[in-house]
Protein backbone atom coordinates (compact mmCIF):
# COMPACT_ATOMS: atom_id res chain seq x y z
CA UNK A 1 0.00 0.00 0.00
CA UNK A 2 2.54 2.60 0.90
CA UNK A 3 5.04 1.82 -1.91
CA UNK A 4 1.58 2.03 -4.44
CA UNK A 5 1.40 5.75 -2.77
CA UNK A 6 4.81 6.73 -3.36
CA UNK A 7 4.27 5.85 -7.26
CA UNK A 8 1.56 7.94 -7.36
CA UNK A 9 2.97 11.05 -5.75
CA UNK A 10 6.43 10.60 -7.72
CA UNK A 11 4.05 10.90 -11.35
CA UNK A 12 1.99 13.68 -9.21
CA UNK A 13 2.74 17.26 -8.00
CA UNK A 14 3.41 16.72 -4.68
CA UNK A 15 0.02 17.33 -3.64
CA UNK A 16 -2.48 15.27 -1.91
CA UNK A 17 -5.66 13.38 -2.16
CA UNK A 18 -8.62 14.92 0.33
CA UNK A 19 -11.85 13.97 1.04
CA UNK A 20 -13.79 17.08 1.27
CA UNK A 21 -17.31 17.14 3.84
CA UNK A 22 -19.28 19.62 5.65
CA UNK A 23 -20.57 19.58 9.28
CA UNK A 24 -22.81 22.75 9.30
CA UNK A 25 -21.73 25.72 7.44
CA UNK A 26 -18.19 24.08 7.99
CA UNK A 27 -16.20 22.50 5.43
CA UNK A 28 -13.76 20.00 6.77
CA UNK A 29 -11.13 17.68 4.54
CA UNK A 30 -9.38 14.62 5.83
CA UNK A 31 -6.67 12.79 3.58
CA UNK A 32 -8.18 10.29 1.69
CA UNK A 33 -5.59 7.75 2.73
CA UNK A 34 -7.33 7.61 6.11
CA UNK A 35 -10.28 6.90 5.10
CA UNK A 36 -11.64 3.17 5.01
CA UNK A 37 -15.22 3.61 3.48
CA UNK A 38 -18.42 5.95 3.43
CA UNK A 39 -21.72 4.64 4.24
CA UNK A 40 -25.25 5.60 4.97
CA UNK A 41 -25.37 5.27 8.88
CA UNK A 42 -28.82 4.05 8.69
CA UNK A 43 -27.76 1.18 6.75
CA UNK A 44 -24.93 0.35 9.09
CA UNK A 45 -25.43 -2.29 11.73
CA UNK A 46 -22.16 -1.05 13.76
CA UNK A 47 -22.72 0.69 16.80
CA UNK A 48 -23.96 4.65 17.06
CA UNK A 49 -21.12 6.74 15.28
CA UNK A 50 -20.19 10.18 16.73
CA UNK A 51 -21.26 13.16 15.10
CA UNK A 52 -18.11 14.88 14.28
CA UNK A 53 -19.88 18.32 14.89
CA UNK A 54 -20.08 17.05 19.16
CA UNK A 55 -16.56 15.68 19.20
CA UNK A 56 -15.50 19.25 17.31
CA UNK A 57 -17.77 21.01 19.93
CA UNK A 58 -19.85 22.97 17.14
CA UNK A 59 -22.76 23.70 19.33
CA UNK A 60 -26.06 23.38 17.27
CA UNK A 61 -24.69 22.48 13.92
CA UNK A 62 -27.04 19.83 13.06
CA UNK A 63 -29.82 22.64 13.16
CA UNK A 64 -27.90 25.50 11.31
CA UNK A 65 -27.27 22.07 8.39
CA UNK A 66 -31.10 22.79 7.38
CA UNK A 67 -30.81 26.29 6.87
CA UNK A 68 -27.17 26.26 5.57
CA UNK A 69 -27.34 23.79 3.26
CA UNK A 70 -30.76 22.27 1.94
CA UNK A 71 -30.69 19.29 4.57
CA UNK A 72 -27.69 17.49 3.92
CA UNK A 73 -28.12 13.95 4.03
CA UNK A 74 -25.76 12.66 6.94
CA UNK A 75 -22.87 9.82 6.09
CA UNK A 76 -20.96 7.91 8.05
CA UNK A 77 -17.17 8.50 7.63
CA UNK A 78 -15.39 5.50 8.82
CA UNK A 79 -11.65 5.34 9.11
CA UNK A 80 -8.35 3.28 8.53
CA UNK A 81 -6.12 4.26 11.43
CA UNK A 82 -5.70 1.64 13.92
CA UNK A 83 -3.65 2.08 17.18
CA UNK A 84 -0.17 0.98 15.18
CA UNK A 85 -0.67 4.60 12.81
CA UNK A 86 -0.84 6.34 16.48
CA UNK A 87 -4.77 6.17 17.32
CA UNK A 88 -5.52 5.37 21.02
CA UNK A 89 -9.02 4.25 19.85
CA UNK A 90 -9.36 3.76 16.61
CA UNK A 91 -9.41 0.56 16.44
CA UNK A 92 -12.57 0.78 18.31
CA UNK A 93 -14.36 3.81 16.97
CA UNK A 94 -17.00 3.11 13.80
CA UNK A 95 -16.51 6.31 12.40
CA UNK A 96 -17.78 9.73 12.76
CA UNK A 97 -21.32 11.06 11.01
CA UNK A 98 -20.97 13.88 8.59
CA UNK A 99 -22.74 15.32 6.33
CA UNK A 100 -22.83 15.59 2.64
CA UNK A 101 -22.13 16.85 0.13
CA UNK A 102 -18.94 14.89 -0.09
CA UNK A 103 -16.55 14.97 -2.47
CA UNK A 104 -12.75 13.35 -3.38
CA UNK A 105 -10.42 16.10 -4.49
CA UNK A 106 -6.26 16.74 -5.33
CA UNK A 107 -5.14 19.49 -3.59
CA UNK A 108 -1.44 21.10 -4.82
CA UNK A 109 1.08 21.12 -2.16
CA UNK A 110 0.79 24.97 -2.15
CA UNK A 111 -2.83 24.95 -1.13
CA UNK A 112 -2.12 23.13 2.25
CA UNK A 113 -1.61 25.49 4.94
CA UNK A 114 -0.45 25.01 8.43
CA UNK A 115 -2.41 26.62 11.74
CA UNK A 116 -1.45 29.95 12.02
CA UNK A 117 1.45 30.03 15.21
CA UNK A 118 -1.49 31.97 17.18
CA UNK A 119 -3.99 29.72 16.11
CA UNK A 120 -1.53 25.99 16.45
CA UNK A 121 -0.60 27.62 20.11
CA UNK A 122 -4.29 28.09 21.51
CA UNK A 123 -6.12 25.36 19.78
CA UNK A 124 -7.95 22.98 21.92
CA UNK A 125 -8.33 20.38 19.36
CA UNK A 126 -5.00 18.27 18.31
CA UNK A 127 -7.18 17.28 15.22
CA UNK A 128 -7.14 20.00 13.47
CA UNK A 129 -3.99 20.24 11.71
CA UNK A 130 -4.30 22.70 9.22
CA UNK A 131 -6.27 24.32 6.56
CA UNK A 132 -6.66 23.46 2.28
CA UNK A 133 -7.56 26.27 0.03
CA UNK A 134 -9.78 24.62 -2.35
CA UNK A 135 -9.93 27.27 -5.51
CA UNK A 136 -7.44 29.03 -6.91
CA UNK A 137 -9.87 32.00 -7.93
CA UNK A 138 -11.78 32.03 -4.48
CA UNK A 139 -10.16 33.46 -1.73
CA UNK A 140 -13.01 31.85 0.82
CA UNK A 141 -13.36 28.38 -0.80
CA UNK A 142 -11.49 26.74 2.44
CA UNK A 143 -11.41 23.83 4.60
CA UNK A 144 -10.19 22.75 7.76
CA UNK A 145 -8.09 19.79 7.31
CA UNK A 146 -8.64 17.27 9.64
CA UNK A 147 -6.49 14.28 11.07
CA UNK A 148 -9.08 11.20 12.55
CA UNK A 149 -6.51 10.02 14.51
CA UNK A 150 -6.04 12.88 16.80
CA UNK A 151 -9.80 13.12 17.12
CA UNK A 152 -11.23 13.45 20.87
CA UNK A 153 -12.52 9.95 21.84
CA UNK A 154 -15.22 11.71 23.59
CA UNK A 155 -17.60 14.53 22.45
CA UNK A 156 -16.61 18.08 23.66
CA UNK A 157 -18.72 19.34 26.30
CA UNK A 158 -17.38 22.57 27.00
CA UNK A 159 -17.55 23.91 23.53
CA UNK A 160 -16.27 27.56 22.91
CA UNK A 161 -18.56 30.50 23.05
CA UNK A 162 -18.09 31.34 19.93
CA UNK A 163 -18.97 29.22 17.81
CA UNK A 164 -22.74 29.24 18.87
CA UNK A 165 -21.80 33.44 18.65
CA UNK A 166 -20.82 33.04 14.67
CA UNK A 167 -23.41 30.03 13.70
CA UNK A 168 -20.58 27.77 13.10
CA UNK A 169 -19.97 29.64 9.98
CA UNK B 1 34.46 113.82 23.95
CA UNK B 2 35.70 112.21 21.35
CA UNK B 3 37.14 109.25 23.52
CA UNK B 4 33.37 109.05 25.03
CA UNK B 5 31.96 108.93 21.76
CA UNK B 6 34.48 106.41 20.47
CA UNK B 7 34.03 104.13 23.54
CA UNK B 8 30.05 104.47 23.26
CA UNK B 9 30.43 103.45 19.16
CA UNK B 10 32.76 100.67 20.50
CA UNK B 11 29.80 98.74 23.24
CA UNK B 12 27.34 99.57 20.71
CA UNK B 13 29.48 97.53 17.94
CA UNK B 14 30.46 95.03 20.39
CA UNK B 15 26.75 94.51 21.54
CA UNK B 16 25.72 94.34 17.94
CA UNK B 17 28.99 91.33 17.31
CA UNK B 18 27.46 89.67 20.91
CA UNK B 19 23.70 90.03 19.34
CA UNK B 20 24.87 88.34 16.28
CA UNK B 21 26.77 85.73 18.03
CA UNK B 22 23.55 85.23 20.08
CA UNK B 23 21.37 85.20 17.81
CA UNK B 24 23.32 82.56 15.49
CA UNK B 25 23.67 80.46 18.14
CA UNK B 26 19.98 80.43 19.00
CA UNK B 27 19.33 80.02 15.48
CA UNK B 28 21.69 76.56 15.45
CA UNK B 29 20.26 75.34 18.73
CA UNK B 30 16.26 75.68 17.27
CA UNK B 31 17.73 73.92 14.64
CA UNK B 32 19.23 71.04 16.64
CA UNK B 33 15.64 70.79 18.64
CA UNK B 34 14.14 70.52 15.39
CA UNK B 35 16.22 67.44 13.82
CA UNK B 36 15.93 65.92 17.21
CA UNK B 37 12.19 65.95 18.05
CA UNK B 38 11.86 62.11 16.77
CA UNK B 39 8.45 61.06 15.62
CA UNK B 40 6.86 58.05 15.06
CA UNK B 41 4.27 57.48 12.55
CA UNK B 42 0.76 55.84 14.49
CA UNK B 43 -2.34 53.90 13.30
CA UNK B 44 -5.37 55.64 15.30
CA UNK B 45 -8.29 53.41 15.54
CA UNK B 46 -11.33 52.69 17.43
CA UNK B 47 -12.49 49.38 19.25
CA UNK B 48 -16.30 50.24 21.00
CA UNK B 49 -15.75 53.82 21.57
CA UNK B 50 -12.15 54.10 22.12
CA UNK B 51 -9.63 55.71 20.76
CA UNK B 52 -6.29 53.36 19.88
CA UNK B 53 -3.31 53.59 18.28
CA UNK B 54 -0.46 51.06 17.05
CA UNK B 55 2.68 52.31 16.01
CA UNK B 56 2.83 51.70 12.32
CA UNK B 57 6.15 49.80 12.40
CA UNK B 58 4.67 47.11 13.67
CA UNK B 59 1.16 47.14 10.95
CA UNK B 60 1.86 44.88 8.20
CA UNK B 61 -1.30 45.82 6.73
CA UNK B 62 -4.92 47.18 7.11
CA UNK B 63 -7.36 45.14 5.61
CA UNK B 64 -11.03 45.45 4.96
CA UNK B 65 -13.18 43.63 6.88
CA UNK B 66 -13.16 40.08 4.75
CA UNK B 67 -14.92 36.80 5.71
CA UNK B 68 -13.51 35.13 8.50
CA UNK B 69 -13.09 31.54 8.56
CA UNK B 70 -14.30 30.09 12.15
CA UNK B 71 -11.88 27.30 13.25
CA UNK B 72 -13.23 25.18 16.10
CA UNK B 73 -11.14 24.65 19.43
CA UNK B 74 -9.72 28.08 19.33
CA UNK B 75 -10.60 30.43 22.27
CA UNK B 76 -13.19 33.15 22.13
CA UNK B 77 -11.08 36.10 21.38
CA UNK B 78 -9.50 34.25 18.23
CA UNK B 79 -12.51 34.82 15.49
CA UNK B 80 -11.11 32.24 13.18
CA UNK B 81 -8.78 32.92 9.99
CA UNK B 82 -8.89 35.08 6.58
CA UNK B 83 -7.00 34.14 3.89
CA UNK B 84 -4.49 37.01 2.48
CA UNK B 85 -3.79 36.52 -1.30
CA UNK B 86 -3.16 32.57 -0.06
CA UNK B 87 -1.48 33.85 3.02
CA UNK B 88 -3.48 32.35 6.01
CA UNK B 89 -3.94 34.44 8.74
CA UNK B 90 -5.53 34.36 12.56
CA UNK B 91 -7.71 36.86 13.09
CA UNK B 92 -8.30 38.27 17.11
CA UNK B 93 -11.25 40.07 18.62
CA UNK B 94 -8.82 43.46 19.84
CA UNK B 95 -11.90 44.00 22.18
CA UNK B 96 -12.17 40.99 23.85
CA UNK B 97 -8.61 41.77 25.08
CA UNK B 98 -8.98 44.81 26.14
CA UNK B 99 -12.25 43.94 27.74
CA UNK B 100 -13.91 46.13 25.30
CA UNK B 101 -17.45 45.23 23.48
CA UNK B 102 -16.91 45.27 19.46
CA UNK B 103 -18.85 47.81 17.93
CA UNK B 104 -21.04 45.35 15.30
CA UNK B 105 -19.53 44.91 12.00
CA UNK B 106 -19.78 47.52 9.52
CA UNK B 107 -18.47 49.09 6.34
CA UNK B 108 -16.19 50.76 8.06
CA UNK B 109 -14.89 47.83 10.18
CA UNK B 110 -10.92 46.70 9.85
CA UNK B 111 -8.36 44.03 10.39
CA UNK B 112 -4.90 45.24 11.00
CA UNK B 113 -2.50 42.49 10.14
CA UNK B 114 0.16 42.53 12.93
CA UNK B 115 3.52 41.48 13.51
CA UNK B 116 4.99 41.10 16.85
CA UNK B 117 8.29 40.00 17.46
CA UNK B 118 6.79 36.69 17.60
CA UNK B 119 3.51 36.34 16.54
CA UNK B 120 1.87 37.55 12.99
CA UNK B 121 -1.99 37.99 13.54
CA UNK B 122 -4.90 39.89 12.06
CA UNK B 123 -6.72 42.13 14.67
CA UNK B 124 -9.89 43.35 14.48
CA UNK B 125 -10.84 46.77 14.74
CA UNK B 126 -14.13 48.43 14.46
CA UNK B 127 -12.81 51.61 12.38
CA UNK B 128 -9.63 52.88 11.36
CA UNK B 129 -9.44 56.92 12.09
CA UNK B 130 -5.81 58.11 10.82
CA UNK B 131 -2.64 57.27 9.96
CA UNK B 132 -0.44 60.22 11.22
CA UNK B 133 3.42 61.39 12.87
CA UNK B 134 3.13 61.94 16.43
CA UNK B 135 5.83 63.73 17.92
CA UNK B 136 7.67 61.13 20.92
CA UNK B 137 7.44 64.04 23.28
CA UNK B 138 3.73 64.16 22.97
CA UNK B 139 3.52 60.71 24.24
CA UNK B 140 2.97 60.44 27.80
CA UNK B 141 3.34 57.43 29.91
CA UNK B 142 -0.29 55.87 30.73
CA UNK B 143 -2.38 57.20 33.94
CA UNK B 144 -3.19 54.86 36.96
CA UNK B 145 -6.29 55.91 36.25
CA UNK B 146 -6.37 53.63 33.30
CA UNK B 147 -8.57 50.43 33.81
CA UNK B 148 -7.07 46.77 33.68
CA UNK B 149 -6.51 45.28 31.82
CA UNK B 150 -6.08 48.45 29.25
CA UNK B 151 -3.09 49.85 31.57
CA UNK B 152 -1.09 46.67 31.38
CA UNK B 153 -1.27 46.74 27.50
CA UNK B 154 -0.75 50.43 27.13
CA UNK B 155 2.44 51.72 26.37
CA UNK B 156 1.74 55.65 26.63
CA UNK B 157 -1.43 58.45 25.69
CA UNK B 158 -1.69 61.00 23.58
CA UNK B 159 -4.04 63.91 22.46
CA UNK B 160 -5.53 63.38 18.80
CA UNK B 161 -8.25 66.44 18.10
CA UNK B 162 -8.57 67.10 21.49
CA UNK B 163 -9.26 63.28 22.25
CA UNK B 164 -7.02 60.95 24.25
CA UNK B 165 -5.55 58.36 22.64
CA UNK B 166 -4.15 54.93 24.13
CA UNK B 167 -0.78 53.94 22.38
CA UNK B 168 -0.96 50.34 22.94
CA UNK B 169 2.06 47.48 23.11
CA UNK B 170 1.10 44.89 20.39
CA UNK B 171 3.51 42.33 22.03
CA UNK B 172 2.05 42.95 25.61
CA UNK B 173 -1.44 42.18 23.75
CA UNK B 174 -0.55 38.84 21.76
CA UNK B 175 0.99 37.95 25.56
CA UNK B 176 -2.49 37.62 26.88
CA UNK B 177 -3.60 35.16 24.20
CA UNK B 178 -0.37 33.04 25.47
CA UNK B 179 0.08 33.49 28.93
CA UNK B 180 2.34 30.83 29.35
CA UNK B 181 4.97 32.88 27.90
CA UNK B 182 4.61 35.73 30.60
Amino acid sequence: MERRHERRDECGDGGIELVVFHVGALRFAVVSENIRGIADPAETPDAPAPALADLLGLVGASAIVSADTHGSRERLLRFRHTAQDGASDGAQRPGVRIEEPVSLRRAPVDAIHPLPALLEALSELPCVRGLVTLSATNADDLAILIDPRRLPVEACTTPPAHAARRGQG
Amino acid sequence: MDLERTESATDVSDRDKLDMLLDRRREAGARIVEIETAKVKLVIFVVGETLLAFPARVLVEILPLTTIHFVPGCPPALEGIINVRGDIASVVRLGDLLGMTHAPSARRSAILLARGTQVRSGLRVDRVVDVMDVTEASIQAPPDSLPEPLRGLAAGVFEHQGQVVILLDLDRVFQTLLPEQR
